[in-house]
């Protein structure tokens, strides 16, 4: 592959386009203009389908469904039974203490379990990178626990963290701990099982992504490193991390918001206890909505979820601007 | 008999013969530490399928019985050819998790190609728009959704599974990073070559995305084969129901659980996506040896 | 490079009249089309009939899988009426399904008949116009008629029938005959919950991990169905003493190893599966439903050898009139919406008939068959070891007994919610996490709150 010189190339190329162009093209009514080698329809080409899917089936629901945040609605009694009452859920929801718990829950839950998920899955993936006896195996065993149904994972581990009988606890009493945590059923112990088990279900998949991410690693970065004499720490930080960055911005992104909504597990499991201690914002929003029937109510705690992952999301985004292999 | 000269080992410096082996050492070491995880990563696994051999008495029984005693066989029989097997269901989450797949991966590579090689104008706003459309928690959109499927009477088909799939915020993300972090050097040769812009997307970046692709495909895979919430909210008949909630078949009205054959409709749902997962990453391995490209 | 990315931004700064126009004109389609969507089909009153008594295409949403005896019931009707097709479709009763339920009735899908398992389903659906009107045609039927006639024995609302109960469903006790032979212990019809406890205990004693699964209540049982609720059920009712009292009562009975430790049914997650260790012996005494028959007679999956005899839910205080907290349930509605509600009636009539003993498999008893039951309702309920599995006897004095009364509710406001709040509080208190006083006073506060913002 021939590399030209960055600037030569450019400076060739805006060359040829300031250059006046052939007489005949001033007949047309409209010269076509070519915007960066292209017409300029031919990007939004590209993004139409997604768009035009994401319009549908995203934003118009999207808008009804914020706009329910407006209003007092019980679904059941049809569009007759909607009243509006403009900012009244969201004065309520401030005063709301449950609001603002399981908030700091969610935060506790995501904060925690998201980097303790992405440090296993990327210690994973890069000992998965290597050649060895076995690897595809492994790959499948690490992968597997997120393929599983929450019912099927549920009663797995609660038996598994049987504060009594369970394997865990055993294991820690066999190596002498006191006090063992009481797990599923202890208002403490509660949010970290959960923290355990998301670590469990989401490593594996987490180091496919991490893995396939390696694997686009221009290898002769690393060649020309080890030539270098650089070992494999400061390969690390120097090549493999900051060729990460665009791979982990996303991951922490979308899986920060993937653990602030999930709550399927949870009303399997706890139900949001023992007590409330494992009532998260989405687990909140459901016993709103669903068991409450007050889906006003359960739309406005959507929207400051909604802002709360996007301001969050805004910020990781500056953070990682410029810090890439490429940029 | 003249004993035999034997020639002399050659000097081999005895510092790398010891690095060497701390090498090789902390390789094999480091390999076992992770058959170690792994193997601790499968233990929920193995009482999965421990149990979805037992009888529905003896699945919770304390202390843990792993081997089961006696084994029933019958609950995946039940599961696979009892009056309302599993084997349709199956057929139904086939059909829309290839549909998705597909579908799927087309419409978000050309988007994350836009996004992530192209410039245009908005395309940052639009795709701080579509990110924060992904960020809106699920259950507000669920009532909104079904009266729009109602609507357009695709209430209670597959295509209602299919379609909202294609709105993937998630996947265009992805791929835009991948395709941000590629090389524009040979798009802007190739511009100036004359081609197309299709030509490009489809003959040079393509098939360079390859890895992130498979591994896309076995996410969406896990994703679709999985989906709940919307089948639970989209399908009513039984006919179309997808796997996930056929499961629910062995859950009665008042929330009490048939545990064996449960287990066993859950080990039996895992079979195809092990063997998805097994097929495709062989595949992002191969690619990995067109260093070429680069 | 950089010139490129310089490119793109000035092009975009000078286009930003393009991109605006594009935001405002996709906005504009944006609200017209969530303006479309939000529009739903248009209620105008009930729908012509477009069959007749005999003649119709019926929809059917149940709970219960329709192998579990509902799929029989379709066989046998549609053999009697050929001219009515019926399509029998079961929803999970979780939360989402009945969300599930309740939007396809709003939203128009074809739906004629359907269930609702809970009295708080039934008023909120009907009280949204999605139920059909029944008192007239409940007057004139010869079973449904005891329905309208008297004082409420089933959930009204204002004063009309909007569904039709389709099982008879007290609570009782189901207790390990060999068990308790074998400790000598004698229950007598009549005994209290004091009693409960003592048997209880002294069961606890033989070796079994507790003497029973869980507590009978002392408010649902004196106070009747809308216990939760003061008169007029503007406010909640959890400060009366009784809702202390059976607070006390857990953690007594929890100490003497009468019933489970919560941390041990947290743990196990056993209120999924309380059948379980009642058939593996861990306990002997299970206050259920006639819905627990269909495990006992399962001897493939729960193989056990003892006998299981029945006793009345224990009385809260002794000699005195006291509720069963049962009630009738699993409620048949027909939509509103419907347009073959007569062809609807039909199946109704029939499912509360003829029918009947073809859903007892599942565990339903009708409420006709109460003051008769039948020898053919009895052996679908039990099965065919029934002679061995159960005594039959104790069984029909027990569940078909006209005393004590089965509840009713009429007042539902906020009630999943109370009762969500209140097995969460009561759990905390069994777990030693909450002691009583706070308990109390939590339940009575969030309960008001629940139900002022239900207004």
């Amino acid at each position: 592959m021939v590399k030209d010189a960055p600037g030569e190339a450019g400076a060739d190329r805006t060359a040829v386009r300031t250059a006046p162009r052939p007489r005949r093209d001033q007949h047309r009514r409209e010269p076509k203009k070519l915007v960066n080698g292209m017409r300029w329809w031919v990007p939004w080409a590209f993004v139409s389908p997604t768009l035009v899917f994401v319009i549908l089936l995203l934003v118009v629901p999207l808008v009804s469904g914020l706009l329910i945040a407006f209003t007092k609605w019980n679904v059941v009694s049809g569009l007759r039974g909607i009243r509006w009452i403009g900012l009244d859920n969201f004065a309520e929801l401030l005063g709301d203490a449950k609001f603002w718990e399981s908030t700091l829950r969610t935060v506790l839950y995501a904060g925690t379990s998201v980097p303790l998920t992405m440090a296993l899955g990327l210690v994973l993936a890069l000992a998965l990178n290597r050649p060895q006896p076995g690897r595809t195996a492994l790959r499948v065993m690490f992968f597997l626990p997120s393929l599983v149904n929450a019912i099927a994972a549920g009663s797995v581990w609660l038996l598994l963290l049987n504060p009594d009988s369970g394997v865990l606890n055993q294991t820690l009493q066999a190596l002498g701990m006191q006090n063992l945590p009481g797990w599923f059923t202890s208002q403490q112990w509660a949010l970290p099982a959960l923290v355990l088990m998301s670590i469990w279900g989401g490593a594996g998949y987490l180091s496919v992504i991490y893995l396939a991410a390696l694997q686009d690693m221009p290898q002769e970065l690393y060649e020309s490193a080890m030539i270098d004499g650089a070992g494999p720490l400061r390969r690390f930080t120097t090549i493999t991390w900051p060729g990460l960055v665009p791979v982990t911005t996303f991951l922490v992104i979308t899986q920060f918001i993937g653990k602030s909504q999930g709550f399927g597990l949870i009303a399997y499991l706890t139900s949001g206890g023992p007590g409330e201690s494992t009532t998260v914002l989405s687990y909140y929003m459901y016993e709103v909505g669903f068991q409450q029937y007050r889906f006003g109510y359960a739309a406005a705690l959507g929207v400051m979820s909604l802002i709360g992952v996007f301001v969050l999301s805004l910020a990781v985004w500056k953070l990682q601007k410029n810090r890439g292999l490429y940029t | 008999m003249t004993a035999t000269l034997t020639p002399e080992r050659p000097a081999v410096h005895p510092e790398l013969v010891r690095r060497r082996r701390r090498q090789r050492l902390g390789y094999f070491s480091g390999g076992a530490v992770l058959w170690v995880v792994a193997l601790v990563f499968m233990v929920p696994f193995l009482w999965m399928i421990s149990s979805s051999l037992k009888r529905d008495i003896d699945v919770f029984s304390i202390p843990v019985q792993w081997i089961p005693n006696p084994v029933e066989w019958g609950n995946y029989l039940t599961v696979w050819t009892g009056p309302k097997s599993m084997a349709r269901y199956f057929l139904n989450s086939g059909f829309v998790v290839v549909l998705r797949i597909i579908g799927e991966l087309f419409v978000v590579s050309l988007a994350g190609y836009a996004f992530g090689q192209l410039r245009f104008k908005g395309q940052n706003v639009l795709f701080l728009v579509f990110l924060a459309t992904s960020m809106v928690p699920g259950q507000l959109l669920l009532v909104p959704r079904f009266m729009f499927f109602r609507q357009i009477g695709l209430y209670d088909t597959l295509w209602a599974l299919i379609l909202p799939s294609l709105a993937s915020v998630f996947g265009t993300f992805l791929m835009r990073q991948h395709f941000a972090s590629a090389p524009r050097e040979l798009g802007e040769a190739a511009r100036l070559d004359g081609a197309s812009e299709w030509r490009i997307f489809w003959s040079v970046y393509l098939p360079m995305a390859r890895p992130i692709l498979a591994a896309l495909a076995i996410l969406i895979f896990d994703a679709s084969w999985n989906d709940f919430e919307g089948p639970l909210i989209m399908i009513s008949s039984e006919s179309k129901y997808t796997v996930p909630l056929g499961l629910t078949r062995f859950m009665a009205e008042d929330g009490t659980v048939s545990a064996g054959l449960a287990m066993a409709g859950s080990v039996s749902s895992l079979v195809p996506v092990i063997v998805i997962f097994f097929i495709f990453q062989r595949h992002f391995l191969q690619s990995m040896a067109r260093v070429g490209l680069r | 490079m950089q010139d490129v990315q310089q490119r793109g931004l000035t092009l975009f700064a000078r286009n930003q009249s393009f991109s605006r126009r594009l935001l405002l004109g996709g906005a504009a389609g944006l609200a017209a089309t969530a303006a479309l969507t939000g529009c739903g089909p248009d209620d105008a009153g009930a729908p012509v009939d477009l069959g007749s008594e005999e003649e119709g295409n019926l929809v059917v949403w149940g709970g219960v899988a329709a192998e579990r005896g509902p799929g029989a019931l379709v066989e046998a009707f549609m053999k009697k009426y050929p001219k009515i097709k019926v399509d029998y479709v079961s929803f999970v009763n979780n939360e989402q399904g009945i969300l599930k339920l309740d939007t396809s009735l709003q939203g128009g899908v074809p739906i004629d008949v359907f269930f609702s398992y809970g009295t708080a389903d039934v008023v909120r659906r009907s009280q949204a116009g999605l139920a059909l009107d029944l008192t007239d045609l409940a007057a004139q039927d010869e079973r449904a008629k005891i329905f309208v006639e008297g004082d409420p024995i089933s959930t009204k609302v204002n004063d009309r029938l909007y569904s039709i109960p389709t099982t008879h469903y007290p609570e009782f006790v189901l207790v390990n005959e060999d068990a308790i032979t074998k400790a000598g212990i004698n229950i007598p019809d009549d005994w209290t919950v004091d009693d409960y406890h003592a048997i209880a205990k002294e069961l606890a004693g033989t070796g079994m991990v507790a003497g029973a699964y869980n507590m009978p209540r002392l408010a649902s049982t004196t106070l009747g169905g809308n216990y939760i609720y003061k008169e007029g059920g503007k406010e909640s009712n959890l400060d009366h003493p009784l809702f202390r009292a059976e607070l006390e009562n857990f953690l007594a009975m929890q100490d003497d190893k009468a019933i489970f430790a919560q941390k041990k049914i947290t743990a196990e997650k056993i209120d999924s599966y309380p059948q379980n260790y009642f058939l593996n012996s861990s306990y002997g005494m299970f206050l259920n439903g006639t819905s627990s028959l269909r495990f006992v007679r399962d001897l493939k999956n729960y193989p056990h050898t003892f006998r299981t005899t029945f006793r009345p839910y224990p009385a809260p205080t002794k000699g005195a009139t006291y509720w069963n907290p049962g009630v009738r349930g699993d409620d048949i509605q027909i939509s509103a919406k419907s347009q073959y509600a007569k062809a609807a009636w039909t199946f109704v009539q029939f499912w509360l008939g003829e029918g009947a003993p073809l859903v007892a498999p599942a565990g339903k008893v009708s409420p006709f068959e109460v003051d008769n039951p039948s020898e053919a309702m009895i052996a679908n309920l039990m099965g065919e070891d029934r002679e061995q599995l159960f005594d039959i006897d104790s069984f029909k004095r027990v569940v078909f007994a006209k005393e004590p009364k089965l509840s009713v509710r009429s007042i539902t406001t906020a009630y999943n919610e109370i009762a969500s709040l209140k097995s969460k509080i009561e759990a905390q208190v069994r777990m030693g996490t909450m002691p009583i006083d706070t308990a109390v006073a939590e339940m009575k506060k969030q309960a008001d709150e629940a139900i002022a913002k239900a207004q």
